[in-house]
């Protein structure tokens, strides 16, 4: 145990210097965009002098590293400045828009893992069969299909012709009004507030959009649960239980799944991270609010507060996600233990 | 429908306590009063005079402050209605008086005009809203220059009901100028409140909270998401809005909205691109309204800089080669008003914008290159901007298919939208750029002020001739029943057919799409949504 502990610390103090790096380079990178925010920013007709107004306004006359130590002062009071482009706080908009960007995500997920999983345990144990020619069709679709064309092709059929999903603008249907925020996952946030009907309307916006993002994620889980499924069917220690006469459910379950696990997992780390950035497409298209939708209208607009925002708020997230399938990994392997 | 009715029943049931900014539509089960508009671009601010405000943030403004006067309606010849620069209406003002050198106008308030909060709307207000334009600097300031208004020394209370605005020189734009959306009138009391030693203006505060007295209040505003309008009962100096609460929902994909529309989902949205104005028509389901924008043009810019665009006979050649015709019916889908072909070198009108002297003629355009000294063409880059690929992407492949004829190569270069104002406005660094300005005040002399006067921000060409800036500034402020007026106006008119330092390539419409329902929509110089004339049966 005391070697996990150990190793597990280890992980925690090796995410430091990737945080410190990614304070420092989120700050050069936003100021290596191309655009002038005070000329974006100064208005249709702005002149010469407004120009330089609101260059003053925004710190932006000031010599880069003088403007990197004030982002780090306010850093350190978590302010992460104005976004000019939509005129909120750019820690407000993170905190409501990060939650409707996350439930999307891991409801995606979910809808990926569901099939996915299933469907590459079932091609691994009959490679060649029709389910495993099915599986390869889906899975070169799902890759190959850019999210946006899934998502508008889904709303055209769904929504446009059949009419039975609800109209794809956000979160909700426009007669509801969010529900009290306690962690931002409407779903749960209506749970919370015994709202049935406002959880309704949220988990029906949720469908086509998390489908369409499902369909992106279902290609990396599927081939990789197939792959190591077949690796470790083929191993001694299946053959050894096959020999021994175990029932097939428990040879596919305890010795071939679990041994696969290490492998899926670290790809679903993986996937659930590319999936934050595939969202932009699917937000744009489904009106979400998301954090993805916000980076793209703010690196249009040069909004370096906002993008530097958004590139902490991903590259943390990022961070942590591995951090946690790390831990995770280090508590399910089992050769960690062995030198206990 | 079934199931919103369903829906809707089901919400007034059970989510009552939640549903408190759509009450109406919970209790009546019915969308009666309340109109949804959709919109792909998101608003940043409730407050048009604060630093970095976008121009989908005016619409707000629009709607929920007063002005001293506004422009009047008129409808045009296909039953649009549009807004007439002509025609300048009582406000907040129900009179004004000019004196006698026309260097003052002053202003009696009308006493019908209250802010939301139930105080009457006085000379002090006036003021510090207008104090607070031309001192927060940025393009509130920039327009209220425009009017000749510049210091808060200008702006007199004679008493609490009576205001007055003296200005250096007479001009004809400063009344106009006072109908814009700039100079709207904020409760100066309930500001100061909120005013610190640091924020003295409130910027602040009305960010979010609006403190208004015009025809709807915001009654929620969730950044990137929606806001709503709210009708304001109380409003009594103009005719009360129809609609009771207008919701705004952002939806950032073209092919979305148009989805909700056809749905029936959203009741109108504005910026409709030339295609689906073009497609609507055609099926007939959906109602299309629009006007040509005034005082606005789409052109080609060639920048005078830059070799050869120096020598006048290579941008008349150029004028002569580009394919007019297709670019309003490939690029434009037909939704704009003709700027070539006209039959004579010398307008015979002041109108403006009006067709140049220039048509589709290879022949022509290759003489005129040859006499330039440019026989087998040249190599040039052709600049656009991407946050206007709508109309420019296809507007430039036709340009340098065309100017191929004539010898010239060209070279598409997309900029970017963050970076196009700096590189064609404040750098001026394009050779040849597709631009678009529209002015505010309907006048040919204000348009060329900002687009053909040497060092002004939209004159991307850097074009300069003495005669031109002598023209301008003596018409900017000249009225036009001045017996000068006209002649110099041509004049003007007649050096820009001549030098095409821009080439029109038409006048663009501004279209909105709407249920057949729905009417009243007014066609607006800002570009911006006027929701107290629409109606919803």
């Amino acid at each position: 145990m005391k070697t996990k502990i150990g190793q597990i610390v280890n992980r925690l103090l090796q995410a430091i210097p990737s945080i410190i790096g990614i304070v420092i380079i989120s700050f050069l990178l936003t100021r290596s965009l191309p655009g002038d925010p005070a000329v974006y920013f100064a208005g249709a007709m702005a002149d010469e002098e407004s120009i330089q107004q609101v260059r003053v306004a925004l710190g932006l006359d000031k010599g880069l590293i003088e403007q990197f130590f004030i982002y780090i002062q306010n850093l350190t009071q978590g302010n992460l400045g104005l976004s000019l482009n939509t005129g909120v706080s750019v820690l407000e908009e993170i905190t409501t828009r990060l939650p409707a960007s996350l439930e999307l995500t891991f409801i995606g997920l979910g809808f990926a893992i569901l099939v996915a999983i299933p469907l590459g345990i079932l091609s691994a144990t009959k490679p060649g069969s029709f389910i495993d020619h099915f599986t390869r069709v889906l899975v070169t679709m799902g890759v190959s299909l850019p999210t946006f064309f899934t998502g508008l092709f889904l709303i055209y059929v769904f929504y446009f012709l059949l009419g039975v999903a609800p109209s794809p603008i956000g979160r909700l249907d426009i007669i509801y009004l969010s529900p009290p925020h306690v962690t931002g996952f409407y779903t749960i946030d209506s749970l919370l507030a015994n709202d049935m009907e406002t959880f309704m309307a949220s988990v029906k916006q949720l469908i086509l959009p998390s489908i369409t993002l499902g369909i992106f994620a279902l290609a990396p889980i599927a081939r990789m649960t197939r792959a190591s499924m077949i690796n470790a069917l083929s191993s001694d220690y299946v053959r050894t239980a096959k020999a021994n006469g175990l029932p097939q459910g428990m040879i596919l379950v305890t010795y071939a799944l679990r041994n696969s696990l290490l492998s899926i997992l670290t790809t679903l780390g993986m996937v659930f991270s590319f999936l934050l950035g595939a969202n932009v497409l699917v937000e744009k298209v489904f009106s979400w609010p998301g954090i993805g939708s916000f980076a793209i209208e703010a690196l249009v607009a040069s909004d370096y507060a906002a993008v530097q925002g958004f590139v902490l708020t991903m590259a943390m997230l990022f961070v942590v996600v591995n951090l946690i399938i790390d831990i995770v990994l280090t508590l399910i392997d089992p050769r960690v233990s062995i030198d206990n | 429908m079934e199931r919103r009715d369903f829906m809707r029943v089901a919400a007034a049931a059970s989510v009552l306590p939640f549903l408190r900014y759509l009450p109406t539509e919970a209790h009546a089960a019915s969308r009666d009063g309340v109109l949804v508009i959709v919109s792909g671009h998101t608003i940043n601010s409730l407050d048009l005079h604060r630093q970095g405000t976008n121009r989908p943030s005016y619409e707000v403004t629009v709607n929920i402050y007063d002005r001293l006067v506004r422009f009047g309606l008129k409808t045009l010849a296909d039953g649009t209605i549009s807004y007439d620069s002509t025609k300048i209406e009582p406000q907040i003002a129900k009179s004004w008086e000019f004196s006698e050198d026309r260097k003052s106008i002053t202003f009696k308030i009308d006493e019908r005009a209250k802010f939301w909060d139930g105080t009457p709307v006085t000379a002090h207000d006036v003021k510090w809203s207008f104090d607070r334009a031309v001192s927060l600097g940025g393009f509130p300031t920039v327009q209220m220059k425009a009017g000749s208004m510049s210091d808060p020394k200008q702006f007199v209370v004679v008493d609490d009901m009576t205001f007055r605005i003296d200005t250096l020189i007479a001009s004809k734009l400063t009344l106009p100028d006072l109908a814009v959306p700039i100079p709207f009138i904020i409760n100066s009391k309930v500001a100061k409140q909120h005013a610190t030693a640091k924020d003295p203006w409130a910027t602040e505060y009305l960010h979010k909270t609006p403190a208004g007295s015009g025809p709807y209040k915001i009654a929620r505003w969730d950044a990137g998401q929606q806001y709503v309008y709210e009708r304001n009962d109380d409003y009594e100096v103009g005719t009360k809005p129809a609609i009771k609460r207008v919701i705004v929902r952002e939806v950032p994909s073209a092919s979305t909205r148009r989805a909700l529309l056809e749905r029936k989902d959203a009741d109108l949205y504005t910026d409709v691109p030339p295609k689906d104005v073009k497609e609507f028509k055609e099926q007939g389901k959906i109602k299309v309204s629009g006007a040509p924008v005034d005082n606005c043009l789409h052109v080609l810019g060639l920048n005078v800089k830059y070799k050869p665009f120096d020598n006048k006979k290579v941008r008349q050649a150029i004028a002569y080669a580009l394919p007019y015709k297709e670019i309003l019916s490939s690029g434009a889908y037909g939704r704009g008003e003709v700027m070539f072909g006209a039959k004579e070198t010398k307008p015979s009108t002041i109108k403006w914008p009006q067709p140049f002297p220039y048509d589709t003629n290879i022949e022509k355009a290759k003489k005129l290159l040859e006499e330039a000294g440019f026989k087998d063409g040249f190599e040039t880059t052709l600049s656009y901007n991407l946050g206007m690929a709508d109309w420019e992407e296809p507007t430039a492949l036709l340009i340098q298919e065309a100017l191929k004829k004539i010898g010239i190569k060209v070279k598409l270069d997309k900029i970017p939208g963050a970076n196009w104002r700096t590189a064609a406005l404040v750098e001026k660094r394009l050779p040849m750029h597709l631009e678009n300005f529209g002015g505010w005040l309907n006048y040919p002399d204000y348009y060329f002020f900002w687009a053909y006067q040497y060092g002004h921000l939209f004159n991307s060409s850097n074009y300069k001739n003495e005669e031109m800036e002598t023209l301008v500034e003596k018409t900017l402020h000249m009225e036009v029943n001045n017996p000068e007026y006209e002649k110099l106006i041509k004049q003007m008119i007649e050096i820009a057919f001549e030098d095409v330092p821009r080439i029109p390539l038409y006048q663009p419409y501004l279209d909105a799409a709407m249920q057949k329902n729905v009417d009243g929509y007014s066609s607006w110089f800002h570009r911006q949504l006027d929701c107290s004339t629409l109606t919803k049966s």
